[in-house]
């Protein structure tokens, strides 16, 4: 009799539920769009050669959430981001392509390059040449300045002149790029803590605007900008070293040298020899011969067609 | 005894299954505000906004303040949005028959935002943190923006809001049959033959007007004796000035002012009550009186140009630099070179209404740096000989009501003549 009840109120509890269920039709559309946009030649190239070779999203145009708000900036121009891409494609992928392998480059390369045309200045009047964020972006400002018919390559010069933005393209792309992929290799596998202590009482906060880089081989950095904190000051290091010649390195060591006072340049190379074995331990890279494979490819550039794709 | 105990449970179970089942019935589920969701609602909006965009078959008329405080005035953009994403851009701020293309788009971000995505050369000459012409500082430039939150849209007309600075633009069709070039040539012309400087008088208010690019500060003392400034930015238009907001001065209101080239006097709408009266400035007080007068190579005479051509020469083998400015302001020369900027202070002796001369009184550590390193030393010659020396000038002009070229010629020397032009240009 018991079982009776229970087996009836059951029944009745379960025609209760499922009558309760009440089913609502999915959009069969979804919210995102799914057709493919329309795209140019230019579209298209950078699909075959960013997208699908190494998975990145490479913007000309202006994102608003690719980009920080707080600069007033313009885009860039379409000549000169065509001209743009197939020299990083040529100077920078294809380098790591080339030195470290196709998955090294497929994997830490950054998902999403944005291109913009103007600089980005600062309050205190400096000029910001590039960003990279959480490994996942690196942003290029001033490509506007770009002279496609004669792209200068300065490899052996390390003072670069400020006040001519539109000549040396290793200073203000290049050499820009190198240091942004040095950061997001950072992100990944942390350097030696030593490499902190060495300038740790020199490092100059927002104050390395005031440092030229001339005089900052004196002080045991490679840069203004290497003695604003130790994070920048590694990746200058990096930077600078793989994409100027020995002799400019050579320079800059012998520039640390202030007569009888060798304590520039002993820094300088006391983080260097960390820099180096960090790349060489940690990511199997021996950093002199990835700046032969870079100065090689620096070379070429004077051959490519920077106006026509291919 | 057992079998009450039984019912007794079978009633809890009960019990239990009908409040279980009821609370099992009701869902959570209110009735949708709209009928589809806000992204798929958000897709139809800015496809409407798009074709409305596009629809205006001669494109729009864009009343364009770009600084958030309209501080450089307006300007009259014509905008047509192709179907191939391209908008076709012109301004009465440039050659009137110029256009330039570039790729837009239309996309959500916190309501339906038009953005010109592409570098166009006139619309972001406005938005550009380095103005081509020096206008504003470097990082500001004009202060324009180059995305816009549509707030208003219909055929008839468009309300957008600039991203960044919130101004407000008005765009309106433009109807089929306008010329485009003609159409900013007579604004230009407008422009040009209205007087550079005015008095307004308002009611029983008389105030003094001075013009900065397309913005009018207006000094004068109201009805209680206190003095006031005010600033009026306005845009050009074929037949006079339309001003951003409405004017209050006195007792009177204005928000149009038309010109009647007859008398040079404006005449603001409704009852009229307003005037503006054209003042004839001597030309040696209106160049030195506070607006930027342009140098350029290509208007020295051929006495000059050889000067010019040895400090640029000099200029750039030495430090790889171009001046891209060089004006006269009051009695300061402001110039840039390369990414330096720097000044050098004159002083003037006007004589009567048309001769003034200018003598090398000074400058900055930059201006000391350029003048000793060679360079300007040669690019003032022109001007001010070797700067203590100092030069003497009879000035003449291209409209001596607005002028907006004045030229110098050199009184102990006549082949050396200097164009200074009111629209900033580039020396080289």
């Amino acid at each position: 009799m018991i079982m009776k009840y229970i087996k009836f109120i059951l029944i009745i509890a379960a025609t209760l539920l499922i009558g309760s269920c009440s089913s609502e039709k999915l959009d069969s559309n979804s919210i995102f769009p799914t057709e493919s946009p329309e795209r140019n030649a230019f579209d298209t190239w950078l699909l075959n050669n960013y997208t699908a070779s190494y998975n990145i999203a490479f913007n000309y145009l202006y994102k608003d959430n690719d980009t920080d708000q707080s600069y007033n900036v313009i885009p860039a121009e379409k000549d000169k981001s065509i001209a743009l891409a197939i020299m990083i494609k040529h100077v920078w992928l294809e380098a790591y392509l080339e030195y470290c392998g196709v998955n090294f480059i497929k994997t830490y390369s950054p998902r999403v390059m944005q291109l913009i045309g103007s600089a980005a200045y600062n309050t205190n009047g400096s000029m910001v040449m590039g960003t990279a964020e959480g490994g996942l972006k690196v942003m290029l400002y001033n490509v506007n300045a770009i002279d496609i018919d004669n792209p200068y390559i300065d490899v052996d010069n390390p003072y670069v002149d400020k006040t001519n933005p539109t000549k040396d393209l290793n200073y203000y792309f290049f050499h820009t790029m190198h240091h942004e992929f040095g950061h997001i290799l950072n992100q990944k596998k942390n350097y030696s803590t030593d490499f902190n202590l060495v300038s740790a009482a020199k490092y100059k906060s927002t104050d390395w605007i005031n440092l030229n880089d001339a005089n900052a081989p004196k002080l045991g950095f490679v840069s203004g900008y290497a003695s604003s904190e130790a994070s920048e000051d590694f990746v200058e290091i990096y930077s600078i070293y793989i994409t100027h010649t020995e002799a400019c390195w050579q320079k800059i060591l012998s520039d640390a040298v202030n007569g009888t006072d060798t304590s520039g340049r002993d820094a300088i190379i006391a983080k260097f020899n960390i820099v180096k074995n960090y790349f060489k331990i940690s990511w199997n890279i021996d950093i002199t011969e990835l700046r032969d494979v870079i100065l090689k490819r620096f070379g070429e550039v004077k051959t490519l067609d920077l106006r026509n794709l291919k | 005894m057992k079998i009450f105990s039984v019912n007794i449970r079978i009633i809890n179970l009960l019990l239990v299954s009908v409040i279980m089942s009821v609370f099992g019935a009701c869902t959570p589920e209110v009735d949708n505000v709209f009928e589809d969701s806000s992204a798929n609602r958000m897709t139809k909006a800015l496809q409407v906004d798009k074709e409305i965009l596009q629809s205006a078959t001669n494109g729009w008329l864009m009343k364009y303040y770009p600084a958030s405080d309209q501080r450089y005035g307006g300007y009259n953009m014509l905008v047509k949005f192709g179907t191939d994403g391209k908008a076709t851009v012109a301004c009465d701020n440039f050659d009137a028959s110029k256009t330039s293309i570039s790729n837009y788009s239309l996309v959500q971000s916190a309501g339906p935002v038009l953005s010109f995505n592409e570098y166009n050369e006139i619309m972001h000459y406005f938005s550009d943190p380095v103005n081509p012409d020096g206008i504003g500082i470097t990082s500001e430039g004009m202060l324009g923006d180059l995305e816009f939150t549509l707030r208003e849209v219909s055929n008839q007309k468009i309300v957008m809001y600039g991203k960044k600075t919130n101004s407000r633009i008005e765009m309106t069709p433009l109807s089929s049959d306008i010329n485009w070039t003609n159409y900013l040539k007579s604004i230009q012309t407008a422009e040009y033959n209205m007087v550079g400087m005015y008095s307004c008088v308002a009611g029983n208010i008389t105030a003094k007007v001075k013009m900065s690019y397309r913005s009018m500060t207006m000094n004068y003392i109201d009805d209680k004796g206190n003095n006031i400034s005010k600033n009026i930015p306005y845009l050009v238009t074929p037949t006079g000035y339309e001003l951003y907001d409405t004017l209050s001065i006195g007792n009177v209101k204005v928000k149009a002012l038309t010109y009647n080239a007859g008398n040079h006097e404006f005449v603001s709408d409704g009852t009229g009550e307003a005037k503006l009266y054209g003042i004839i400035t001597p030309l040696n007080q209106l160049l030195t009186g506070g607006f930027n007068w342009y140098f350029s190579y290509d208007n020295l005479s051929s006495f000059g140009q050889p000067y010019w051509d040895k400090a640029a020469n000099d200029l750039y083998t030495k430090e790889g630099e171009v001046l891209s400015y060089m004006y006269l302001n009051a009695n300061i020369i402001y110039f840039k070179s390369g990414n330096s900027v720097g000044i050098y202070a004159m002083t003037l002796s006007p004589q009567g209404d048309n001769n003034i001369g200018f003598k090398l009184s000074g400058y900055d550590g930059n201006g000391q740096y350029y003048y000793n390193g060679g360079y300007f030393q040669y690019f003032l010659y022109p001007f001010c000989n070797t700067g203590v020396t100092g030069r003497s000038f009879t000035l003449s002009c291209d409209n001596i009501e607005n002028p907006t070229v004045i030229i110098l010629t050199d009184v102990s020397n006549s082949n050396n003549i200097i164009k200074l032009t009111k629209k900033p240009s580039a020396p080289y």
